[in-house]
């Protein structure tokens, strides 16, 4: 009963919403061309669902976003893991990282065409260069800030390298390296919209560039909001693969 | 088995500035087989300072610390430590906590479930096993932290004020438990605390430490036997060993 109470909280908004959009559609003051009425969109979808085009475009982007993301992820959390160990890793690896940090994976685009052409590769390029950054200082982070109790209970208890990395290390920086992987891939599905506007034959973001270019509008309406979607139930994802890896944070 | 603590001195600089502390003036004790040394002084006179030096975590600038005549030279699972607070692991649940001194030795998994089960029951906490620390009040993290400690089997175990943040009626409960389970595993025990109460119902010996930097005042002997009923803090000797040790004390605070 009041789990309903809050979902209906949630979801009236967002009714209100497509109600007015919807109005003031009706009304003539939104103009149909730029703007179409909610439920020429939601026919659309239904239509587009029936479609292959549609359904590899979707399945095609998340593929994208998956593998660039875990491929990003091992070597963020490995590198990680290796400079939160060892300070002067951290000390040569970090003017690199720095350096390359702050160029957004957008522009990393040229080169990327340039490098592999169109298609896939590019896409995992760039959304490497998205992700890599902010699982590499997250998990940094938490190795590095293992408190040094934690340290010396480990070792005074007779705790090997090996014990002390699976068992005492890497569980102490769950939290931070989770917190790494969630903006990673927010970041991620960002740049594979990107990218496949740019330089990819399928996926959502090819889908909505090339019906803008044939001013199909409710098509790229539905695009966005599939984008939208899936989005947010990766973030859930995430959430809940983060509750069952890490229960004593979150009991 | 002999822990012996010779003529050390340990200075520690300060962050920020080119002063340096001196925390230890040449300290020296020695503790045998099966005793509790409990160690007494005004806070911040290095109390803890001989137990990370003790357990091989930092190191003198002069002196020498040796176990059965061997150098410590680095922490090791023959001198294991219960911390004052939040040294249990939060990411382990209470069975993964004690397990985790066994985990280091390569035992089978069934002995390590043997063991750990026993230690559950020694410190009444079979009910919680499953439980994470942050569930459990402070009292029951700190008999965690003991059933680690003890679970190594270590011949030496140093206490950093283990019960300091208790409120007093755990503290006298949990002090009876560590007696009752010393009884048993007949470790040595170098026990710190400012809680001169607690010293005497727990100590074979007390050294009363000065203000930093510190020397060893004196080392009473406590004559009482174990085990010790709970009754001896009301004996007229109690009294009379806390009388002595508060006016050594009360110079240096």
């Amino acid at each position: 009963m009041f789990k309903m109470l809050k979902v209906l909280k949630t979801i009236l908004p967002i009714l209100f919403f497509f109600c007015v959009w919807q109005i003031l559609s009706m009304m003539g003051i939104l103009n149909p061309r730029f703007l179409p009425p909610p439920i020429e969109i939601i026919q659309k979808f239904v239509e587009l669902l029936t479609t292959d085009d549609f359904v590899i475009d979707i399945t095609q982007s998340i593929k994208r976003v998956l593998i660039g993301f875990v491929i990003a992820s091992l070597f963020g959390i490995g590198l990680g893991i290796f400079c939160g160990m060892y300070k002067f890793i951290y000390n040569f690896i970090n003017p690199i990282v720095e350096m390359f940090r702050p160029i957004p994976p957008i522009a990393w685009i040229p080169l990327a065409i340039l490098w592999f052409g169109l298609g896939d590769n590019p896409a995992f390029f760039l959304i490497f260069c998205g992700v890599f950054f902010p699982i590499f200082t997250n998990t940094y982070l938490g190795i590095s800030s293992l408190d040094e109790i934690y340290k010396r209970a480990a070792w005074s208890l007779g705790a090997s390298r090996r014990l002390f990395i699976t068992d005492v290390l890497v569980p102490s920086a769950l939290p931070y390296i989770f917190a790494g992987l969630k903006i990673g891939l927010g970041v991620g599905w960002m740049v594979v919209i990107i990218a496949e506007m740019v330089g990819a034959q399928s996926g959502l973001g090819y889908m909505i560039q090339l019906n803008r270019t044939i001013l199909e509008i409710p098509s790229v309406i539905v695009g966005m909001f599939t984008i939208g979607c899936i989005g947010f139930v990766m973030n859930k994802f995430m959430t809940f693969f983060e509750h069952v890896l890490i229960p004593w944070k979150y009991n | 088995m002999k822990i012996e603590f010779k003529n050390i001195i340990k200075s520690f600089a300060v962050k920020n500035n080119h002063d340096i502390i001196n925390v230890l003036d040449d300290i020296s004790f020695e503790v045998k087989n099966s005793e509790i040394f409990c160690l007494v002084g005004p806070s911040g006179c290095g109390k803890s300072t001989i137990i990370n030096l003790m357990a091989g975590f930092i190191f003198p600038d002069k002196g020498e610390i040796s176990m059965d005549n061997k150098l410590v030279n680095g922490p090791g699972p023959q001198r294991t430590v219960v911390f004052q607070e939040h040294a249990i692991f939060p990411w382990k649940t209470v069975r993964g906590n004690i397990e985790f001194g066994l985990k280091c030795k390569n035992l089978s998994k069934s002995k390590i479930n043997d063991e750990v089960n026993c230690l559950l029951k020694k410190v009444k906490l079979e009910s919680f096993a499953d439980r994470y620390p942050d569930e459990l009040s402070v009292g029951m993290k700190q008999r965690v932290a003991m059933a680690r400690a003890f679970a190594v089997k270590s011949e030496v175990v140093f206490m950093d004020e283990p019960f300091a943040s208790l409120d007093s009626q755990t503290r006298d409960i949990l002090q009876e438990e560590l007696l009752n389970i010393q009884i048993e595993l007949k470790q040595t025990i170098i026990f710190v605390t400012h809680n001169i109460d607690e010293a005497i119902f727990l100590g074979d010996k007390i050294a009363v430490m000065s203000h930093r930097p510190a020397k060893i005042k004196e080392i009473i002997q406590v004559g009482y036997e174990r085990p010790r009923s709970a009754s001896i803090r009301n004996q007229p000797y109690f009294f009379e060993l806390k009388n002595k040790i508060w006016l050594s004390l009360r110079d240096e605070i």
